[in-house]
């Protein structure tokens, strides 16, 4: 019978191990032909996080040199999820 | 009230049966110990002892089957009987077994007696070579896995899947939004004894829908009386870098029993063969279950509950409308979560009660699912919320007219909710649906003849107030065939005819589907899709070669299709649910197993399914699966040192290319991969370790069925698969 306690010990337990990870990186994303040019806009937590995800919000920059590329000035929808690393 | 009661009391209390004692021995007479001593349908699994003894120590409902097996022996059942007190088996030497001999729990029959193309296949976690439990299903001919990376993974049975694809839990329904592609059989091999598949439109009991089939899985057995087992199982696989743990307890005392599971799982992006890793492929994955029987000589009960939670990344995620391959892939390997992100939560609680009269049983079943959908592209809020309730009851009376002739009738009634979180994005309405089916089964086994009639009448109303949709559908479902033994031989024909009701999904989608990328709209003039099935099967075996050969012709009228449109919405391509007039699914499928009287541990297996989908336009249809060559060659060990290694197997795989597309599908190559495992184990069978490997020869290949085949992206690598299984 005590064997039966260990099951529901265990899964209490991996139920109370969760991570709370609320900062995340974010960029806005210039769609070219050649692709996407990304421009990092720096870490965003907590209800900055949710306010640069809102549906309708649109992040402003400066004209922006990434690599061989320009984005031009603009506001652009921001993304906070990472990519593969082979398009950087 | 109190005579109801007293009118119960007395009905269970008129048949007694007496435990069941007796021995297990070899046509030598010696004694086989650890033989396997299964009770149907209580669901007990025993072993016999050092004197091939067993002891059920229960009292068995009457008709109970008891099914021996033991390695390198035939499986042997025998039905219970009242008046022996002491039984004594003899099992025969194993020489081919192309049908194991077993009692189906879909329809309590014996796999000799079975008229539909119903298939078996244990489920043991702790010696297959398999990458999931999906993957593991494939060892079926005629069944498919259709991926999405490797964490989502969906069913194919003879080129078709998601809800023409009815699959049971335990007579539980499972009902977990499979219209979409993307979304997953949803939990894992977790406790899962055995799955059951019927193939076509032949599931009368389990009602229309069901055009591909029926999949019933069947929960691990509990251990008998008096007995208790603690099982810790430990798998990693390297291309995921994935560890998955299960704990498992089981306990049986006098008429009650227990088993309760655990299990965590974590998966990285996976490894391509050229030594990237596939962005975003990661997955993790949390379950718990547990199952309580209770049963007298004419009463079992199963209470069940099962929480599955999962989090699975989407891989191929990209703001270009056409991403390269080096865009979604990876020169490292991670596994934290990461956008966009489906999440899974599905909690399923069942209770079955089988009462047994006389000769005849009856069967209550009661489950109510839960399950809630999300997929986020953003953090801190999802893009897609959807929870789907469902709440069922099946009955089922089994009369026995005759000792030939028995008659099943019963009805399956299921109401159904979906509602979106009004904060989300919504692709399909919030809708009720409301199903009653009623169905009867006529099956004859006389001599060496068995006959089955089966009819069924459904009938589904829909309501989406928010669209004001409202609409009901019905029709008449039949199964019929015979089969016939003579000699050697077996030959099986039935015809069946079913229907689907559309979806909701299919009638009155509208909006982006997240995961797919693509925008997808329904159609609320869709009507049923009619299938006919016919399906034959010719078995034979000598002691040392058998053969299975399964053609087979589905023929489905208004057949549903998503269709691709030359349109972009919201930034995603648009596609639309159409009906096809006609289209014609035809196969073959063929199990050879050769067993060479030279080398009695030796098994050679071959497994082949080739088939074709064409619409009456004779255009191909999309996602049809490749001609499947399957070799299994395993050589089982019989030495009895204290750890050793009891089984070596060899796999091959072959697919075909596929180049019979539907316009704009990617094309296919063929390709061969090669797996091989080692299993090791105690003489006590307490400590078990599989070293497995995987696509050995590290292989570059796409699978016709890959939702990310248009992208051209590879399946996982070369894979080593380390498992270890300790009882305690």
């Amino acid at each position: 019978m005590k064997k039966l306690l260990i099951v529901p010990a265990l899964a209490l337990f991996l139920f109370s191990c969760s991570d709370s990870d609320d900062c995340h990186e974010c960029h806005v994303a210039y769609m070219t032909d050649a692709g996407e040019i990304e421009v990092e806009i720096g870490e965003f937590c907590g209800t900055a996080l949710e306010e640069v995800e809102a549906p309708d919000y649109l992040h402003t920059i400066e004209e922006t040199v990434v690599g061989n590329d320009t984005v031009p000035a603009g506001s652009y929808e921001v993304h906070c999820e990472e990519h593969g690393d082979h398009d950087h | 009230m109190k005579n109801i009661i007293l009118t119960l009391f007395c009905l269970f209390s008129i048949i007694s049966f007496a435990q069941q004692k007796g021995v297990v021995i070899n046509t030598e007479n010696k004694p086989l110990d650890m033989a396997e001593v299964y009770i149907h349908p209580l669901g007990i699994l025993t072993n016999t002892d050092i004197n091939g003894e067993f002891n059920l120590n229960i009292d068995l409902p009457p008709k109970s089957v008891l099914v021996f097996s033991k390695e390198g022996y035939q499986t042997f059942s025998y039905q219970t009987d009242n008046t022996e007190s002491k039984i004594s088996i003899t099992l025969q030497k194993l020489h081919v077994e192309i049908n194991e001999v077993e009692v189906s729990a879909i329809n309590h029959q014996l796999s000799s007696n079975q008229v539909i193309a119903l298939q078996a296949l244990t489920i043991n976690s702790f010696n297959d070579n398999s990458l999931n439990l999906v993957d593991r299903l494939t060892y079926i001919p005629g069944v498919y896995e259709k991926s999405t990376g490797t964490g989502i993974n969906k069913v194919n049975v003879r080129g078709l899947s998601g809800m023409r694809l009815v699959t049971y839990l335990n007579g539980a329904r499972l009902e977990n939004q499979q219209w979409g592609g993307d979304h997953g059989l949803g939990f894992t091999d977790l406790g899962i004894g055995k799955v059951e598949l019927i193939k076509g439109p032949a599931s009368i009991m389990f009602g229309a829908d069901a055009l591909a089939g029926a999949l019933y899985f069947v929960d691990e057995s509990y251990v008998s009386s008096g007995q208790s087992e603690l099982k810790l199982v430990s798998n990693f696989e390297s291309a995921l870098m994935r560890y998955n743990n299960q704990i498992i307890s089981k306990w049986a005392k006098n008429k009650l029993r227990m088993n309760t599971y655990a299990e965590y799982g974590s998966a990285a992006d996976y490894r391509m063969p050229n030594g990237n890793y596939l962005f975003n492929s990661r997955y993790n994955n949390l379950a718990i279950k547990t199952a309580i029987g209770y049963s007298t000589s004419n009463w079992i009960i199963n209470l069940r509950y099962q929480l599955n939670s999962n989090v699975m990344g989407i891989p191929a995620h990209s703001h270009d409308a056409s991403p390269t391959l080096e865009q979604l892939t990876s020169s490292s390997q991670d596994r934290y979560e990461n956008r966009p992100t489906q999440i899974v939560n599905n909690h399923i609680l069942s209770l079955d009660n089988t009462l047994f009269f006389n000769e005849n049983t009856l069967k209550v079943g009661l489950a109510h699912s839960n399950n809630k959908l999300q997929e986020f592209e953003k953090w801190t809020r999802a893009d897609y919320d959807i929870e789907l309730s469902s709440s069922q009851l099946n009955i089922s009376y089994v009369k026995q007219l005759n000792q030939a002739l028995n008659w099943t009738f019963g009805s399956q009634s299921a109401i159904q909710n979906n509602k979106n979180n009004p904060t989300t994005s919504q692709l399909i309405p919030d809708a009720k649906t409301n199903d009653l089916g009623v169905f009867s089964n006529l099956d004859y086994v006389v001599n060496d003849w068995s006959f089955l009639f089966g009819t069924r009448f459904d009938y589904r109303k829909i309501n989406a107030e928010s669209n004001s949709f409202k609409n009901d559908f019905n029709a008449l479902s039949t199964s019929l065939g015979f089969s016939k033994i003579f000699n050697d031989h077996k030959l099986k024909f039935s015809y069946s005819s079913a229907f689907r009701t559309p979806h909701i999904s299919e009638l009155l989608s509208d909006g982006v589907h997240h995961a797919t990328k693509r925008y997808e709209v329904g159609d609320p003039n869709l009507i049923e899709e009619k299938g006919n099935q016919l399906d034959l099967t010719y078995e034979w075996s000598d002691e040392h070669l058998g053969l299975i050969v399964n053609p087979f012709y589905n023929n489905i009228d208004d057949f549903i299709i998503l269709s691709p449109q030359d349109s972009i919405i919201n930034n995603n391509p648009l596609y639309v649910y159409e009906q096809l007039d006609n289209v014609q699914l035809k196969g073959i499928e063929m199990n050879i197993h050769y067993h060479p009287h030279f080398i009695h541990q030796l098994h050679i297996e071959e497994r082949i399914s080739i088939m074709e989908g064409k619409s009456s336009e004779d255009q191909f249809l999309p996602l049809m699966p490749t001609n499947t060559f399957q070799t299994s060659i395993k050589y089982y060990f019989l030495s009895k040192n204290i750890f050793n290694c009891r089984e070596v197997s060899f796999d091959h795989i072959y697919n075909s290319s596929q180049k019979k597309v539907a316009n704009n599908e990617s094309p296919t190559d063929d390709y061969s991969i090669i797996n091989a495992s080692l299993l090791f184990g105690s003489k006590s069978n307490k400590i078990n370790l599989l070293i497995g490997v995987r696509n050995l020869l590290n292989v570059e290949y796409t699978p016709h069925l890959s939702r990310l085949k248009s992208y051209e992206i590879p399946h996982v690598g070369r894979s080593y698969n380390l498992k270890l299984c300790l009882t305690i």
